[in-house]
């Protein structure tokens, strides 16, 4: 058959199944789009960061790095430059910030640089000429974010909060995007160098030198720079923060993986709900094609035709419909990892992602629409018996249980064993969900009947035995429906659990003060900027104020990770979060850290540099200082890893005398929002100081902690819309499908009200069975991916089994599709029986 | 038992034209007597039964079932009365797959008796039709002539006083339809049911106590001689377009054939 003819018969015969074939696509496309906008949700923070770093450094390939936000002496600057093979050396110093304007406020990475920094070519400086504000003490915002804090013209007034300063400082540029394109989506601020050590108070500091070797130049320079740095200076590659990230964004990686891969299946899964309904026409047109003389090699063509069509719809508007939803509903929030990293918001789309979301989308085409191709080419072309139990598995559902069992096993062993191999654990529990279904739906229609055997009615008999000769499209549909509440419930059960370990562990370290002052600003929420503690004396001697302390804390890259290092005065109680110790005595490990010269580590951070209780090891800080292991905790919130040493200890290790934080304890029974209003009148205006109770401060991290986690809860909400909307087209296709059986049980007797109930309960058993299934493997599911952030990110979980939300989802769903349902079932209980005899 | 008195049923066709479906029909049918009703295609059967089975309103005349004018019944009472006093037969496919003989025969009894108390009173009438070591087979496991058997024993299972058969033989070979065809005569008699059996099946006439043709709408007494050739022969239209029909078609030409 010629391609022109393939092409004639698939359109003449769309005319007769057009609306099986638009179900088929709406599924598909569900599918594609769920995985696109997940995939493109996840790449784009990480491809923010990689552009962000490369629209700074440009061709500098090399760069010289503190430890700190102290910096390193510029000093070093003229030794770099004078370096054999070193072409081009730019100084940049960065900080943290917060930018306001007259319509808001935003955390802002400050970057100061000077005119070194444009000839590296980076998109970020490419086009602002940092010359001529380089007397003038301006700033550069992109567009966007000059926008939402409402500056726009030259010379306007933007106020920054850096260190516990606040400061104004001119508009001098608003960078839109056709100047330095994706970067524009960043939240930085350009400042000339000279500007911005005035601003944070670190006159001839330095964060960083980017570095252009020469030619042939870069394993030298890079030797020579390690010697300038004499260990107490980080010498990377450009992609250093890019490794670090990866690190960093491992959770909210592996969660979307998951998403992706259970979006995917519910997408599949609803796509071959619809495609079985147009699998009867095939089967007539390929038997009749068979019967006609056609080979199986022209048959499996017009099939491969047609999923070619069906695929091709289906992927283009699913990357449409993916694309919406990665901009509504699945958009990135950075906030978390932006008090780390320099982040961006920008959506990233390469061609990666779209033929990811392609070849999902084609393969469920073809996957779908060839199914039945096998079995039907085995058959016997002139075998024209009517089919009764079309669609009915081979295994039987008995040996399908077994193999269920078996999966089930292996990820219990997966979640004992290995925890850290969460997805494949998932996968099998996703397999043995739907190799146990069939037997569990069969033993569900066999209960069901038994007790109806109790009482006189027809409709739970004809319903059973309705389902119980639908086949795989019952199956198909209750799938839908498992798959859908297992994500939902394993995602949102931990995502529960999660948030409620955060919680905890934000409480239990921030007990020790009643209240906290740092340097204010969003982008400061972990206390990691330092500044000069100088009104500690004046504190002390306001009214209720039992105790001041100096918390010091920052962010320090240990290995590929960037681990938040805290270390709470020495003389507040507790020192240490104790019900975050996963090894290690507590009393004696808060002895040995306030003693100094002992640290409590995450344990994952500890495991990758091979540490245990006990043991020696040299903390990499700006001056590298050798400490003991006294316990292992949890990662204390912070996903890439906590290290909790004492105050002391941080400003040997640190070589400064810097805080982060005051912590105060007050008298006891002494009102906290009185002593903070003390606190406020005594540092007076524009101290750049923020005071929070410790109630306060730890909401501002749940806060902070459930908007790291709100992707999980857009998931979470997305897989059972998506499932409920799967399972009422599907089964409302199924039962208009059913109108002529319908009809003939009119024409025995059956009334209109009594074929609607049967609808009804079909739709009730089918959906509550899948259901139920889908949230038992659910809890198991939520139990692996507990252990998974425990034993592998080290996340502080408190473990639960949330049965009630498990059912409430359940009956929601159930109920959900079932409404939805009722109009279509009363119409087509509505079927004249009359049809029956017509048909 | 059944009374057709007058029976018209008209349809508005394209235009201003009307199809004259059913004419004038009388006819009745006493207890545990069975009628054959021959014709060919677009004669008028399947109006008939479908006026007698109260899912068409005729134009004029009465359908008397019973002694009792079916008009009058609301479509509540209708959908009762086919439960309990009328059974159909069509072909066997209506089935359920992956059902038992038993569960499939008890269908309509278990609209008004426990699922025990069914499988009771049906398994007489299942071991009377020859499938009493057949009672746990699926329908699939079954051959035609058995799943035909078991949608008499469905028909027959509420005990009804008219039995509308349609086309009972159609997927049947020659051997099984005329056991088919027995069983039924044996049974309408034994239980004193009226049997209306619309059928192309020659052989239907030999087990039928009257024979009819409705022709044109109209009844007139069967004369097989008179026609030329048998009602069998009467040929399906060949499907003029769209391969899917013609499968369809080509099942039901099969069916046809003796």
């Amino acid at each position: 058959m010629s391609p022109a003819n393939v092409f004639h018969l698939y359109r003449i015969r769309l005319r007769a199944r057009w609306f099986q074939e638009s179900l088929a696509i709406v599924g598909i496309a569900a599918g594609v789009a769920l995985l696109f906008a997940s995939q493109i949700s996840s790449a784009s923070l990480q491809s923010s960061v990689r552009v962000l770093a490369r629209g700074i450094a440009g061709d500098a390939t090399i760069q010289l790095l503190a430890r700190a936000p102290q910096g390193f002496p510029e000093s070093i600057l003229p030794r770099v430059r004078a370096l054999p093979g070193v072409r081009l050396a730019a100084p940049v110093l960065e900080a943290g910030a917060q930018a306001s304007g007259p319509r808001g406020s935003a955390p802002v990475q400050m970057i100061g640089a000077d005119s070194s920094l444009s000839k590296l070519g980076g998109l970020l400086v490419r086009h602002a000429d940092l010359r001529p504000f380089g007397r003038v003490g301006a700033i550069a915002l992109p567009a966007p974010l000059a926008r939402t804090i409402g500056v726009s013209g030259f010379g306007q007034e933007v106020i920054l909060e850096i260190a516990g300063h606040r400061t104004e400082a001119p508009l001098y540029e608003r960078l839109s995007a056709s100047q330095i394109g994706p970067l524009a989506a960043s939240s930085v601020a350009i400042v000339p160098l000279f500007f911005a050590q005035e601003l944070t108070g670190r006159p001839a500091r330095l964060s960083r030198i980017l570095i252009r070797p020469q030619p042939g130049a870069q394993a030298r320079v890079r030797s020579e720079l390690a010697t300038i740095a004499d260990g107490k200076l980080n010498v990377a590659g450009i992609d250093y923060e890019e490794r670090l990230f990866a690190t960093a964004a491992a959770a909210s990686s592996q969660s979307t993986a998951l998403f992706a891969a259970i979006s995917a299946l519910v997408g599949f899964l609803f796509a071959f709900n619809a495609v079985l309904f147009t699998v009867p026409q095939r089967r007539r047109l390929i038997a009749d094609l068979r019967r006609d003389g056609y080979t199986p090699r022209t048959v499996t063509a017009v099939l491969a035709f047609d999923a070619l069509v069906l695929g091709l719809i289906a992927c283009a508007l699913g990357l449409v419909l993916g694309d919406e939803l990665s901009i509504h509903v699945l958009h990135s929030d950075p906030a978390f990892l932006s008090l780390a990293f320099a982040v961006g918001d920008e959506r990233a789309i390469d061609a990666q992602i779209i033929a990811l979301a392609l070849a999902g989308g084609m393969l469920a085409a073809a996957v779908a629409v060839l199914v039945p191709l096998r079995e039907i080419l085995a058959r016997d072309p002139h075998d024209r018996a009517p089919r009764l139990n079309h669609g009915a598995p081979r295994l039987g559902p008995g040996w399908m249980a077994l193999a269920g069992a078996a999966c089930f096993l292996t990820a219990t062993a997966i979640l004992l064993a290995a925890p850290d191999a969460a997805i494949p654990g998932m996968v099998l529990l996703v397999a043995a969900l739907l190799l146990v279904l069939p037997f569990a739906l069969r033993s569900a229609l066999a209960l069901t009947a038994r007790v109806a055997r109790r009482f006189v009615g027809a409709v739970p008999h004809i319903a059973t035995m309705e389902l119980g000769s639908a086949g795989a499209r019952a199956l198909a549909i209750a799938a839908t429906g498992a798959v859908a509440i297992f994500g939902s419930v394993a995602i949102q059960g931990a995502h529960g659990d999660l948030l409620a370990g955060l919680e905890r562990s934000a409480r239990e370290t921030n007990a020790a003060a009643d209240v906290v002052l740092a340097p204010a600003g969003s982008y400061n929420l972990l206390s990691t900027t330092p500044f000069a503690p100088a009104r500690r004396r004046a504190l002390e001697r306001l009214p209720g104020v039992r105790a001041v302390g100096l918390y010091r804390g920052g962010l320090l890259d240990y290995g590929a990770r960037r681990a938040l290092v805290m270390a709470p005065p020495a003389g507040f109680e507790p020192l240490l979060a104790t019900g975050q110790l996963l090894s290690g005595e507590p009393r004696l490990a808060e002895a040995r850290v306030r003693a100094g010269g002992w640290a409590m580590l995450s344990q994952a951070l500890a495991a990758e540099h091979g540490l245990h209780v006990g043991q020696a090891f040299t903390l990499p800080s700006p001056d590298p200082t050798r400490l003991r292991v006294a316990a292992l905790s949890t990662n204390l919130g912070w996903a890439p890893g906590a290290i909790v040493i004492s105050a002391s200890t941080y400003a040997h290790a640190w070589a400064s005398s810097e805080a982060s934080a005051y912590e105060i304890a007050l008298a006891s029974g002494f009102p906290p929002a009185r002593a903070m209003r003390e606190i406020r009148d005594a540092l007076g205006p524009g101290s750049g100081l923020a005071v929070q109770s410790t109630a306060q401060r730890t909401a501002a991290q749940d806060a902070l902690s459930r908007q790291a986690l709100s992707r999980l809860t857009q998931i979470a909400a997305l897989i059972p819309i998506a499932a409920v909307l799967a399972m009422a087209a599907a089964l409302g296709a199924m039962i208009w499908q059913r109108r002529p059986r319908l009809a003939k049980l009119k024409l025995e007797g059956l009334a209109h009200a009594q074929l609607w109930h049967t609808i009804l309960f079909e739709s009730v058993l089918l959906l509550s069975v899948g259901c139920l299934i889908g949230a038992l493997f659910g809890l198991y599911g939520q139990q692996l991916a507990d252990r998974a952030l425990a034993q592998t990110i080290n996340f502080p979980v408190l473990y639960s089994v949330t049965a009630m939300t498990a059912f409430g989802s359940l009956v929601l769903v159930t109920a959900t599709a079932t409404a939805i349902l009722a109009v279509p079932g009363y119409l087509a209980a509505s079927v004249p029986a009359a049809l029956a005899l017509q048909e | 038992m059944l009374e057709l008195q007058d029976l018209v049923k008209h349809y508005p066709a394209v235009g201003s034209e009307t199809v004259r479906a059913i004419e004038g029909v009388s006819l009745e049918v006493a207890p545990g007597e069975a009628v054959a009703l021959y014709g060919p295609s677009g004669s008028g059967k399947t109006t008939l039964l479908l006026m007698i089975a109260m899912l068409l309103e005729p134009t004029a005349g009465k359908v008397v079932i019973g002694g009792r004018d079916v008009a009058t019944l609301s479509e509540r009472e209708a959908s009762r009365f086919r439960l309990s006093e009328l059974g159909f037969i069509r072909q066997s496919f209506d089935l359920l797959p992956g059902v038992s003989t038993i569960d499939n025969a008890t269908l309509k009894l278990l609209a008004c008796m426990r699922w025990r108390e069914a499988r009771r009173e049906i398994a007489p009438l299942l071991r009377r039709l020859g499938l009493g070591e057949r009672l746990s087979h699926r329908s699939e496991m079954l051959s035609m002539g058995e799943r035909q058997r078991v949608m008499i024993a469905r028909a027959l299972s509420t005990s009804p006083r008219l039995l509308l058969a349609d086309e009972p033989t159609g997927s049947l070979d020659t051997r099984r339809g005329g056991e088919v065809l027995e069983l039924l005569r044996e049974l309408c008699r034994e239980r004193q049911v009226a049997a209306v059996i619309v059928t192309h099946d020659p052989q239907a006439a030999d087990y039928a106590d009257r024979v009819l043709t409705l022709r044109d709408g109209r009844l007139c007494e069967h004369a097989p001689e008179a026609e030329g050739k048998g009602p069998a022969d009467e040929p399906e239209p060949v499907p003029a377009s769209g391969l899917a029909e013609r499968e369809e078609l080509t099942v039901s030409a099969d069916a046809g054939r003796p």
